[in-house]
């Protein structure tokens, strides 16, 4: 396999603290770089002979470093896992993305909210004590925090679906388009979350 | 000297190359480690002193990983020289690596924008290196590599997968008729259709900037090769739409794109994948109806 | 899901093929959500109108034909357009095999909800319709 170079030393650090270009190339074509396959090449121009020529050799603590870096003992061949970059860690956050996560949260909270109408529904069917029970709960202060919030949810996901269906017939999509909407979501659904907030007050009395 | 350019008031972008620059949240309010398997997780690593010499310096917080060593990723913080570099950020790189640290790996050729290898995140948002003015970033600059892709070194990913995915949609002429005596017609305005599209430069930005190719890259075809899909689609040449539409239309290869727009956002050129995968779902609509 | 380490990267890629599906289920979320733009608009417009209401008015107002017909109506896009939606989240961001465990449980929640919606909607509506005690 390998000519001029003695397998039996350690590979990772040669038995001589100068390892010779030579045995840098051998070691490299041994495989032990983890580059090629375990075969020796008979380069026209080895390792080391254009330094050589040019009267630059790089000097034997040079070599001995670029061997201890590159040659390993074991399975050369063995590759560390990758590791994965960041993605949302890091990500800017932009309209784009915001408002389609803003979009999905509150899609999560009404699929909650279809929960409680189904309950209201049921305990107006089962008679005024279970009737009375639900609304106390709802008109309680937490419940009417919790129904304010629910109020802004359901708008801005009717508005941002607005959008989603408008996105749908391939209207909107230059940069332009697609930040006036954005913002034109937001704007609407705050004001439709205190315009209905404000009318309650009024028409319900 | 202020070189930030903070905008304080939302503004409307009207395209891609208009640096993000919310100062409200620069990340989503995630655990800085979340989502990543222990050995991906990015610990602090060196400072390199400033050029002793250099009056405008700037600093540069580069992901670096060694795939010899058993170290985690991390970020060096580099102080560079601008008045030794040029103008854009491809250029720090080269000075960094040059003067500063030359084992620092990262993809380039062309320098022009054209070629696509250099593309990276910078300060958050996917770009190409050497089309993005350093004067347009905050302090210190932020540079990782392309989001959500497997490392092989510093700033190079790995993209097999991407490339992969963009040869299952096959992106060449199909044809059943026999080949005409001179070329395949085709009229200018039939020609005018894949405007916007054939410019792709294949740097897979848009890709990496998609939290559904995130979540399920594995399965889900992403902007970049669905651009491309696109544009085979409506290449009025290409005689296998339906075999076309038939390997699209799939709960994740085309449907798990939501519309979230992060790739129109992103694209350094300044293409709008989220319209081309918009006409592939209007297609499978009329071919419904 | 890598079935086999060896696998090139153009198989890997391929998967299992396409499942030459899935219009369907992208065309249900878009005409519920269609249904869903009136429907929610009324209710929301009833809750207002509602907000001082007590027992006796829930039930006058429920007793109007025309109301539980679009209270039944919301009930069936509401949720449809929940299941379909809750099933999409759900296929992004869980991949173990407890997957289908939970779109199965989702989807027959949303069905056994939507039913007991209905059949309270129609208790409370035949209740005071004529000939009824």
């Amino acid at each position: 396999m390998a000519k001029g170079y003695d397998r039996s030393r350690s590979a990772s650090s040669p038995g001589h603290a100068a390892p010779t270009a030579q045995e840098l190339r051998d070691a490299i074509d041994s495989g032990l770089t983890g580059d090629k396959v375990a075969f020796p090449d008979p380069a026209a121009s080895p390792l080391g002979t254009d330094d050589e020529a040019a009267g630059t050799s790089d000097s034997p603590p040079r070599v001995a470093t670029a061997f201890r870096q590159e040659v390993r003992t074991h399975a050369a061949s063995a590759v560390r896992i990758r590791p994965l970059s960041p993605n949302i860690q890091i990500y800017r956050p932009q309209l784009t993305s915001v408002l389609s996560i803003a979009n999905r949260i509150t899609g999560m909270l009404l699929s909650v909210g279809a929960v409680v109408l189904v309950v209201w529904l049921i305990a107006g069917a089962s008679g005024p004590h279970a009737y009375a029970a639900v609304r106390g709960a709802v008109a309680s202060w937490i419940g009417q925090i919790m129904l304010f919030g629910f109020t802004f949810a359901f708008f801005l996901h009717l508005c941002g679906g607005i959008r989603h269906l408008v996105w749908d017939t391939v209207h909107g999509f230059e940069l332009r388009s697609i930040y006036i909407g954005g913002w034109v979501v937001v704007a609407a659904s705050v004001l439709l979350t205190v315009t209905a907030w404000i009318g309650s007050l009024f028409v319900g009395g | 000297m202020a070189e930030s350019k903070a905008h304080a008031i939302p503004r409307i972008v009207e395209a891609s190359d208009q640096v993000s620059r919310s100062p409200l949240f620069k990340r989503f309010p995630v655990p800085r480690g979340y989502g990543l398997p222990p050995g991906s997780r990015v610990e602090r690593g060196r400072t390199w002193p400033a050029p002793a010499e250099a009056t405008r310096v700037k600093a540069f917080e580069v992901y670096r990983y060694d795939p010899d060593s058993d170290r985690n990723p991390r970020l060096d913080t580099f102080m560079v020289d601008l008045d030794a570099c040029g103008p854009m950020v491809l250029d720090a790189l080269i000075w960094i690596k040059n003067h500063i640290d030359s084992t620092l790996a990262f993809r380039r050729s062309c320098r022009e924008g054209i070629c696509g290898s250099c593309a990276m995140n910078i300060d958050g948002t996917n770009w190409l290196a050497c089309t993005r003015f350093i004067s347009d970033l905050e302090t210190p600059v932020r540079i990782y590599p392309l989001a959500g892709r497997s490392i092989l070194k510093d700033l190079v990913p790995d993209l097999t997968h991407l490339l992969a995915q963009y040869e299952m949609i096959e992106p060449w002429l199909h044809s059943k008729t026999p080949e005409p005596a001179k070329e395949r017609l085709q009229l200018p305005e039939e020609r005018r259709e894949l405007d916007g599209y054939y410019e792709c430069i294949l740097c897979f930005c848009c890709t990496s900037a998609c939290p559904s190719h995130w979540w399920n890259g594995d399965r889900f075809l992403g902007p970049a090769a669905l651009l491309q899909a696109w544009r085979w689609l409506a290449d009025t040449r290409d005689e296998a739409t339906e075999e076309r539409l038939d390997a699209l239309e799939d709960p994740f290869r085309l449907y798990r794109c939501h519309t979230i727009l992060n790739c129109t956002r992103t694209c350094p050129k300044g293409l709008n994948p989220g319209k081309a995968i918009a006409e592939i779902k209007r297609m499978m609509v009329e071919r419904q109806s | 899901m890598d079935r086999h380490v060896t696998r090139s990267a153009l198989a890997r890629a391929i998967g299992l093929g396409s499942a030459k599906s899935g219009f369907e289920h992208w065309w249900a979320e878009r005409v519920s959500a269609i249904a869903l733009v009136p429907l929610t608009l009324w209710f929301a417009a009833v809750l207002i109108a509602h907000t001082s209401g007590d027992y006796a008015a829930f039930i006058a107002w429920l007793r109007n034909p025309l109301a539980a017909i679009l209270m039944i109506l919301l009930l069936i896009a509401l949720f449809h357009h929940t299941a379909l939606g809750l099933q999409v989240v759900i296929e992004d961001y869980v991949h173990t095999g407890i997957k289908l465990v939970v779109i199965v449980a989702v989807r027959l929640g949303c069905f056994a909800l939507a039913t007991a919606g209905i059949v309270a909607t129609l208790g409370i509506a035949f209740s005071g319709w004529a000939g009824a005690p």
